[in-house]
């Protein structure tokens, strides 16, 4: 009995090993750091007891060591020292972000108080955290930490200051790099930071630890990782401005037949590497969607329409077996593909009359427009915006400049558009999660010094061209500082080459880490409803992926065929992952992050209105605008629609992807049922419902064209057999012909109501 | 009620007779050393420390704990049934202290047992209880003692020439050098203060040199000297923190000091009595002048601003508030009507002072590239020089502020600066313990 136990076990034990332990390393919890190279000593422990820990040769460097015990002390956070008003008196640079600036404040301002050269053991760095005397922050020293020892020592040791030559750290590895755990397990991380002169430092204890998702796992101050609910999650560090992170994976306890898998359809690489995640983490994937969802969610996605009836019951009906992908091809193809498009590179160019001409808004919509049509390399698409110059009513991408009056503004708006990153914390201090430092921040931003613009002959006409003289100041400084891309090459002052060209040149470089994969992962958002990194603004390096292989996978297809848009596209379309049914199973209802099933989601401001206004067959009138113009066509995004306002179009203040809501609201409920859009739309005269009338058509042939217009499908019967009934309902009430005719006017006004207000129409799914 | 406090208040005077007075032996004093403060440390002083004061409540020492704080006196001695502190820290009185947190039982019995058997401080104090925080009045406080791995250079914090220029004070830690300034040879040391010197000062006659300074965070110091001989006339603890700057009044017969705690006392420079304190300052006070006719008072600090008082009456006659950050030095030129002052704003402000003491800036200027230490006026009048944190030691033309030199480098931050009195030399003391001397008109090192 007890044998056969024990052979149970081991038999899960292996099971589960063969689910989780092919795929992915299987990490053992607590195991000791690899350190990196043989060639890189470890010359400093810090997880090791203070007692066995050996003070440096060259004695406690300021920079690499003083600063880290401050951080990690809490002393220059921003509740204490570290506020822009300081503590007491006493203000050091938010986590210690200009060592040169703390080296000054804690050893000579306030007359040097702080430190007592003569008697270290007096000083008040020392004296003040332990409360030896009253300290306002509390007791946060220990007289036997590896902390105090480095105060104490590098004040005896001479308090040696931040020099230029001090090794600067290269690269941060972190063990385990992956690791997959159980509900309730812990696991130690270990965290070597590698320093340009070949040595290497555990600096584990010192560390900034911070988890995506504290369900999944919660990371405590010294990297212990204790894993939570199950799922994926990313646990990120921060060290001196350098960043890196873990992955944490506690696969969901079902037990799922290799088969699910391995019969799986796969139509590219995509799906492999989907596969992949979803079988490290026990998620089986939904079936795949039948031809009714696929037509609508296509046409939605690709082209911000909806399949007409007529289309949709073309292609459901159509009995070829390539239909899908040729439907794909098809939509590329479409008008309604660019318009699409170029509203969504308006919307992060920040296309608008606000601060643009009208003359002049357009000029860049329809340069952007040309270039979604041509299907211009996204490469040479920004190249053109970056470098532009010319009159800008006859080179539309120049108006990106005359948008941008302010530096500082560009070079925020500018990293979000074609970085997906915010660097703006660092335009005050260094980024607090982020490797990005202030003066790489103003670094960048002198790249763009020296625009100029001039006005031209008419309004809205604005020469944007090079000026030869110009710098960014860093305001601390009060000087300029070579002009640099982010982790790029710089420029010297004097340089011959065009400050933007050298920017263009490293942005659009295949190698350049950001440019192609935050594109790559806006285009995926918009088929799969997440990011791969989530927000798709926000891909920094401590938020990683959710599927590092594939993001990395389809940015290497994606540059390695010049940076072709539609190419990606017809990928991401053509993968069986796109083509999965919304409806979860039993093992993936709450995954929502690796593509076991298609996201639902509500259509943009835009689509839906167009979808209602086709649906109708009464388009909505946009003042300014010829008729016809659909609400995805409008260039502007000063439109007086309310509609579109409730439903969140953006404003194009900021580039920031959130300025597009899809949040719900008690507003658009409202509207949606009470509101005149809907209403208004069904009684207009030549409107769906007159041409059903005027053409004779019977109940059910109503019904059926109402559900392939809204839904691209037909009715059910139970769903057909309800409305037949209560459209004859609604007649047999009636006491005259005259009357029964009005009557039922008004119930298949109602009936379109109720199938424009279902959450069916509402999301793409 | 009154029956009430007037027992609080005579137990109170004579817990204080007992403790100043009384000496109580050792043993007695030894229970709040080793077992009160201890936990009033771990516990209470992030809150009621001298700064924050929560509650109006200081812990730092026990004549500060005696003294209480917004409800009144915490002890009452011989009866800690009847003491608001025990009343906190049991949870009789709410809010239940220390906040968030208990103590042991053990913990508020030790307590108990201390006020029931008299509440008795640490016993060796010998100044008025204000002015000298008890427990810490032997030394400064320390840490375990850690062996310097490089001897550093004392830093020099304050220079001073003796009126006529025959001999000058150079401060540093714990200690004062009497030189020769033509030689540069130390005439004698005096020895014995509590922290770096601060502040140096000769009397007008020459004959006394009053070192001011402290140990920061816990006292402020003040030493008179007699020059001749080198021996220490009087000495005298002040403030809750270290002397910043001092200066004697013309006449020598007062002393003023500015203190990181903000404020600003006077002092009879030969019995060392308090004369009184000037608060306005809401930071640290860094810089104080005496105006040549010693009609007034000017004090800076980081606060931003500068004040004008009258030193006859204490009253704060004009506030210049034109600086944008911390004011670190300030100098009245030789008439007594124009004010320099400047800091880590870096622009030297000069204002004009009316006789009613108003001041009204009449130049500024961006000097340094980093805060400003130093302002000093040359003996006529008619120079100025600065130093800052950008380690550029500069000679402005003081009626214009057109720079006239700018001297070499500096090896460190320059923290003391004087013209010796025939305004042919500049002497400069570091931080890294270097002393030189730079030609007034050239600004040329000697």
């Amino acid at each position: 009995m007890r044998t056969s136990n024990v052979k149970l076990a081991v038999l899960a034990i292996a099971i589960s090993l063969f689910f989780t332990g092919l795929l992915m390393e299987r990490a053992a919890p607590g195991a000791k750091a690899e350190a990196g190279p043989a060639s890189a000593p470890v010359t400093l422990d810090t997880t090791r007891p203070v007692a066995e820990i050996e003070t440096p040769a060259a004695g406690w460097n300021f920079r690499n060591h003083v600063i880290p015990v401050l951080t990690r002390l809490g002393c220059n956070s921003g509740a204490c020292h570290g506020a822009l008003a300081g503590k007491g008196g006493f203000k050091l640079t938010l986590r210690g972000y200009d060592p040169e600036l703390d080296f000054n404040v804690m050893t000579r301002q306030a007359l040097g108080r702080r430190v007592n050269r003569s008697e270290p053991a007096r000083s008040l760095l020392l004296l003040k955290p332990t409360m030896t005397i009253g300290h306002g922050g509390g007791k946060r020293l220990n007289v036997e930490s590896l902390e105090y020892k480095v105060l104490s020592e590098w004040i005896a040791g001479g308090l040696a200051g931040p020099a230029e030559s001090d090794p600067k750290i290269v690269r941060l590895d972190v063990t385990p790099r992956e690791a997959t755990l159980s509900p309730g397990q812990a696991a130690q991380l270990r965290v070597v930071a590698h320093y340009s002169d070949g040595h290497a430092e555990d600096v584990t204890r010192w560390v900034k630890y911070s988890t995506a998702d504290a369900a999944v796992a919660s990371v405590d101050d010294d990297g212990s990782v204790r894993a939570g609910g199950h799922g994926e999650t990313a646990i990120s560090l921060w060290y001196q401005s350098n960043v890196s992170f873990a992955r944490v994976a506690n696969p969901f306890p079902h037990a799922i037949p290799p088969e699910v898998f391995a019969n799986a359809p796969r139509n590219n690489f995509v799906d492999d590497l989907i596969l992949r995640k979803l079988q490290t983490l026990r998620i089986a994937p939904s079936a795949q969607s039948g031809d009714g969802e696929f037509v609508r969610r296509a046409y939605l996605d690709a082209t911000g329409t909806l399949p007409t009836a007529r289309e949709a019951a073309q292609f459901i009906q159509d009995p070829a077996p390539e239909k899908r992908a040729q439907l794909i091809e098809a939509l590329l193809q479409r008008d309604e593909y660019v318009d699409y498009w170029t509203n969504r590179h308006a919307d992060t160019l920040l296309v608008s009359s606000r601060l643009l001409r009208e003359n002049a808004m357009w000029s860049f919509y329809n340069w952007i427009r040309e270039s979604v049509a041509t299907n211009k390399p996204y490469d040479q698409f920004v190249r053109e915006i970056v470098t532009a110059n010319g009159n800008t009513l006859e080179n539309g991408a120049a108006n990106y400049y005359v948008l941008h009056k302010e530096t500082t503004e560009l070079n925020e708006n500018f990293s979000m558009a074609f970085l997906g990153m915010s660097i703006t914390c660092a335009r005050c201090h260094n980024h607090p999660l982020e490797k990005w430092t202030q003066k790489q921040y103003y670094q960048m931003a002198n790249l763009f010094a020296r625009i100029g613009m001039k006005n031209g002959a008419r309004d809205g006409d604005v020469q944007v061209y090079t000026n030869p003289f110009g710098e960014v100041n860093l305001p601390r400084l009060g000087k300029p500082l070579p002009p640099t891309p982010l982790d790029g090459v710089p420029l010297a002052f004097d340089a011959a080459t065009d400050r933007r060209e050298h920017l263009a040149n490293w942005l659009t470089a295949p190698s350049n880490p950001y440019f192609a994969r935050s594109f790559v992962n806006r285009v995926w958002k918009n088929f799969m409803g997440r990011g791969l990194v989530e927000a798709v603004d926000d891909m920094r390096a401590t938020n990683p992926p959710s599927n590092e292989e594939l993001l990395a996978a389809l940015t290497r297809d994606f540059t390695d065929h010049k940076f072709d848009v539609k190419r990606l596209i017809r990928t991401i379309m053509n993968s069986a992952a796109y083509q999965r049914s919304s409806t979860p199973n039993e093992t993936n209802r709450q995954d929502e992050r690796f593509y076991s099933r298609y996201v639902i989601r509500r259509l943009p401001a835009e689509a839906l209105l167009d979808a209602v206004s086709q649906v109708t067959g009464a388009p909505t009138i946009f003042p300014n605008f010829a008729a016809g113009t659909r609400a995805m066509q409008v260039p502007d995004a000063r439109v007086n629609n309310y509609f579109l306002t409730v439903f969140g179009k953006p404003l194009r203040m900021v580039t920031v992807e959130s300025e597009r809501t899809a949040e719900p609201s008690v507003a658009q409920a409202l509207h949606t049922i009470n509101g005149d859009t809907i209403n208004e739309k069904l009684r207009a005269p030549g409107g769906v419902v007159d041409s059903f009338i005027k053409l004779g058509l019977s109940d059910e042939m109503v019904i059926q064209h109402l559900y392939l217009a809204a839904l691209s499908r037909a009715p059910r019967a139970d769903e057909a057999a309800r409305l037949l009934a209560a459209l004859r309902e609604a007649k047999a009430g009636a006491a005259s012909p005259q009357e029964a005719l009005t009557a039922r006017r008004q119930a298949i006004e109602d009936v379109a109501w109720a199938i424009l207000t279902s959450k069916e129409f509402l999301f793409n799914h | 009620m009154i029956g009430w406090s007037r027992l609080v208040a005579a137990l109170l005077l004579a817990m204080l007779w007992l403790s100043v007075g009384a000496r109580p032996s050792a043993g007695q004093g030894e229970i709040y050393l080793k077992e009160i403060a201890p936990i009033l440390r771990e516990k209470c002083l992030a809150c009621h420390n001298h700064t924050t004061r929560k509650g109006g409540l200081n812990l730092e020492t026990y004549e500060a704990l005696v003294n209480g704080g917004g409800r009144g006196a915490p002890i009452v001695a011989g009866k800690s049934g009847e003491s608001l502190l025990v009343k906190y820290l049991d949870g009789s009185l709410a809010p239940r202290m220390p906040l968030g947190d208990r103590l042991s039982d053990a913990e508020i019995d030790a307590f108990r047992r201390w006020i029931d058997a008299g509440a008795r401080g640490p016993g060796n104090s010998a100044t008025p209880a204000s002015a000298q925080p008890a427990g810490e009045a032997a030394a400064p406080a320390s840490l375990p003692p850690l062996k310097a791995a490089v001897t550093m250079r004392p830093a020099i914090n304050s220079l001073a020439f003796r009126p006529g220029g025959d001999l000058m004070a150079v401060g540093r830690y714990r200690e004062v050098e009497l030189r020769a300034p033509a030689t540069g040879r130390i005439a004698a040391t005096l020895k014995g203060h509590g922290g770096e010197v601060r502040g140096l000062g000769f009397s007008p006659d020459g004959r006394r040199l009053a070192a001011t300074g402290g140990s920061p965070s816990q006292f402020g110091e003040i030493r008179i000297w007699d020059v001749a001989t080198g021996a220490e006339l009087r000495s005298w603890r002040g403030h809750r923190d270290n002397v910043t700057a001092s200066a004697f009044s013309p006449d020598g017969r007062m002393l003023a000091t500015g203190s990181y705690d903000k404020l600003v006392k006077l002092w009879d420079a030969e019995t060392g009595a308090e004369i009184r304190t000037l608060k306005d300052h809401t930071d640290a006070v860094f810089a104080i002048a005496f105006s040549p006719d010693g009609r007034w008072i000017a004090s800076a600090g980081a606060d931003r601003t500068v004040k004008l008082w009258d030193p006859a009456t204490g009253r704060r006659l004009f506030t210049m508030s034109d600086a944008l950050d911390a004011v670190h030095t300030i100098a009245f030129d030789p008439s007594g009507k124009l004010l320099a002052g400047a800091g880590a704003d870096r622009i030297i402000h000069i204002w004009q002072i009316a006789e009613t003491g108003e001041g009204k800036r009449v130049r500024s200027l961006i000097a340094h590239e980093d805060a400003i230490n130093l302002v000093v006026f040359s003996p006529d009048g008619k120079t100025l020089a600065t130093t800052g944190a950008d380690r550029s030691l500069k000679l402005w033309d003081a009626a214009t502020l057109v720079e006239t030199h700018t001297c070499e480098k500096q090896s460190d931050w320059v923290q003391a600066m004087a013209f010796s009195p025939d305004g042919r030399w500049l002497a400069v003391g570091r931080y890294d313990g270097t002393l030189s001397f730079y030609d007034a008109r050239t600004g040329k090192p000697r």
